[in-house]
């Protein structure tokens, strides 16, 4: 009886401490934020532009949709209705309803930064099918730029859809609105023996967007994207699959324009990320250092306490990523320049 | 009684190290600047194909020859032996075996000490890479007569190689290995800052007491696991090998090789202790074929860094080999598992054997 006693306790306390640990860092609640924000779907040229803004707004953040993610995890609405074609790349996820923590115990980036007043843009491809992100990043960001209302315009390149924001951001014609940019899982450098891009030339011959099959257990895709610390609660099933590998520059020097803006640039990768692994993120900003433009960089990893280290889809999925990171991305865009 | 003979039998067996079995023929040779420093010579299998170079293994900071052989038939030095080539494995100076003399008895001709002495702790980065290496190099060719050796070097044992062939006109190299080498520290991760925090109290103490620290842990039952997270991945050794790692493996370390450590620390250039010589530019000389094996997991040898030593490198022929789960191994390395830890003999030696066949024919 007593053991039961002792027992029933226990649960009733990790009960406690799960429910606190869930809602920690829900700095505003739900309904109070919804309230707040409206959410518009534009189309621009071939590019999709979701606004996500509140009132008030403290600035405004355009990220570039990442190709591999899953769009609810930057945005629980951005699920259902999509548009025909990310419907067939993107519907094929299965991490949702696998894992064991409640999505709200999940870190979602868009609303954490609308929480904390800031208006969200999100970018994306009409055409999953057909896109090229030295395309967009050359020709068409500067539309939507243009087409943002705010005076101060923070850029965050996600993932590999990052590379569009490197390829607007090394163009001539910059628009003086931008005024910080970050990456958050972005790889932008991968010449060099063994890198991402070198397994991509010796398995894929064609130069188009890579279509992965998401069936094949030991697929390339496959081993890319396993975040070991999902694997670990929730082994096979909860492995999540990228539908698509676009093409990745192979001239690195494409991007060096980046360390010749007065820009402060903030680099976050994950230590085990094989993705947009740290070699690749920090290369670029090897030769820049010490010039007008600033480079901030967060590693997440164990060496800089944080709980683990991340992997790619840590960045974006993981639980600890709202406090270890978008905490971080947030309070780095806040401080004055 | 009987109850307390158990406890003491566990308590035995809990705290006992067997020791490392294989053992190479321990040579003691002189530096230009007059350290005798240990050498241990290990010859190829008889009936494997004989290479043209040997090669000389050479630990990282902090670090002793030991933890090359300590896992015994799956350690890097028998496997080397096993693939034709003959192998000197290297203490550099104030080592253990630099107190001992060919027989590996006590030898105070030879013992360096803390303060005084013909030798002692008052030497730093510059010292290996100038007298050391070069000393290693000479006997090994001379006992060898090869024309050249391949040199594998763990972390600072790689180092030490940057430093020789792209400043001070190194040839004798064919090949050049490095394992988890960094040659710049430009970013100082929290854990990094709070070991260069304790360069202040360098200038009081004799030795950086690592060796001995770790050599009391390895008594204790306890895992350190926040230190130690930053040396290797947990997961990545077994308990005999962290055990074996830290009563043979570390090392107390000279101040003067600390600071200039600590001195690197935020900056893109690693630098001669005067501060004269610029390492890290001077990786343009080198031209040699480099493999760079890298861990996902490293801390130290981190990744970026890797990069960017194989992005200032002039050798055409360079290799960056990531130990990752990605790149098809079984787990992400960490820096000291890249040499001791359990699964090397899958993960990060045919890589390195390979590489060297093809070019050592």
């Amino acid at each position: 009886m007593i053991y039961f006693k002792i027992k029933r306790r226990f649960f009733l306390l990790l009960l406690v401490i799960y429910l606190v640990n869930c809602s920690s860092y829900q700095v505003i609640k739900e309904e109070d934020w919804e309230n707040k924000r409206k959410s518009v779907t534009t189309k621009i040229g071939s590019l999709i532009l979701r606004s996500f803004e509140v009132e008030d707004s403290k600035g405004a953040v355009l990220l570039f949709d990442p190709i591999f993610v899953k769009k609810e995890n930057l945005h629980p609405s951005l699920n259902l209705p999509m548009i025909p074609s990310d419907k067939t790349y993107l519907s094929n996820y299965t991490i949702y309803d696998e894992i064991n923590y409640p999505d709200k115990c999940r870190g979602v980036l868009i609303p954490y930064l609308n929480k904390r007043g800031y208006s969200v843009y999100l970018v994306s491809p009409e055409n999953l099918d057909n896109f090229s992100l030295k395309k967009i990043g050359q020709e068409g960001l500067k539309d939507i730029i243009a087409e943002i209302k705010d005076d101060k315009i923070i850029l965050g390149g996600i993932s590999l859809g990052g590379q569009a924001i490197a390829y607007y951001l090394a163009s001539p014609n910059v628009s003086p609105k931008i005024q910080k940019a970050f990456f958050l899982g972005t790889g932008l450098d991968y010449k060099y023996s063994g890198s991402l891009l070198n397994q991509i030339e010796k398995i894929y011959k064609k130069e188009e967007n890579i279509k992965c099959k998401i069936t094949e257990k030991d697929n390339f895709c496959n081993r890319l994207v396993t975040s070991l610390a999902i694997e670990k609660s929730h082994p096979r099933r909860a492995i999540t699959y990228p539908n698509i590998i676009p093409i990745l520059e192979k001239d690195p020097t494409q991007f060096s324009g980046i360390t010749n803006q007065n820009l402060e640039v903030l680099v976050i990768y994950g230590k085990l990320d094989p993705v947009s692994p740290e070699e690749s993120m920090l290369a670029p900003f090897f030769n820049g250092w010490g010039k007008e433009f600033v480079l901030k960089y967060l590693e997440a990893s164990t060496s800089s306490n944080f709980g683990h280290d991340y992997d790619h889809f840590d960045l974006f999925y993981h639980k600890s990523a709202e406090s270890e990171i978008y905490s971080v991305i947030a309070n780095w865009i806040g401080k004055k320049k | 009684m009987k109850k307390i003979n158990i406890i003491l039998l566990g308590l035995m067996l809990f705290f006992s190290c067997s020791s490392i079995k294989i053992k190479g023929e321990n040579r003691i040779i002189e530096t230009k600047d007059g350290w005798k420093i240990g050498i241990e010579k290990f010859e190829a299998f008889p009936n494997s194909p004989k290479k043209k170079n040997p090669v000389i293994l050479c630990h990282g900071l902090m670090g002793t020859k030991e933890y090359f052989k300590q896992n015994d038939e799956e350690s890097i030095v028998y496997q080397l032996t096993k693939e034709g080539y003959e192998v000197y494995v290297l203490d550099l100076r104030g080592r253990k075996s630099d107190g001992l003399n060919e027989k590996g008895k006590e030898d105070s001709s030879t013992t360096s000490g803390y303060w005084f002495g013909k030798t002692y702790n008052d030497y730093s980065f510059d010292d290996y890479a100038r007298y050391d290496v070069d000393a290693a190099i000479t006997y090994v060719l001379a006992t060898t007569k090869a024309e050249k050796v391949n040199w594998i070097g763990h972390s600072m044992g790689g180092m030490v190689i940057y430093a020789r062939a792209g400043s001070m006109g190194e040839n004798r190299i064919a090949n050049l290995i490095t394992i988890g080498s960094p040659f710049s520290f430009p970013f100082k991760s929290k854990k990094l800052n709070l070991l260069s925090s304790l360069e202040p109290s360098l200038k009081v103490l004799p030795t950086v007491p690592v060796g001995s620290l770790a050599e009391f842990a390895s008594w204790t039952p306890f895992d350190y696991y926040y230190a130690m997270s930053l040396y290797y991945y947990p997961e990545n050794m077994d308990k005999e090998q962290i055990r074996r790692l830290t009563r043979f493996g570390a090392n107390n370390e000279s101040p003067k090789v600390f600071k200039q450590f600590a001195n690197g620390m935020g900056k893109w250039n690693f630098e001669s202790e005067d501060g004269n010589i610029k390492y890290t530019d001077n990786l343009t000389n080198i031209t040699m074929p480099v493999l760079l094996v890298a861990g996902r997991r490293d801390h130290l040898g981190s990744p970026y860094i890797i990069r960017h030593v194989y992005e200032k490198l002039g050798s055409k022929d360079k290799t960056i080999m990531m130990i990752s789960r990605a790149d098809g191994h079984s787990e992400d390395y960490g820096h000291v598992d890249l040499v001791a830890g359990k699964g090397i003999v899958k993960d990060v030696i045919p890589g390195i054997v390979s590489w060297m066949n093809e070019r050592t024919k």
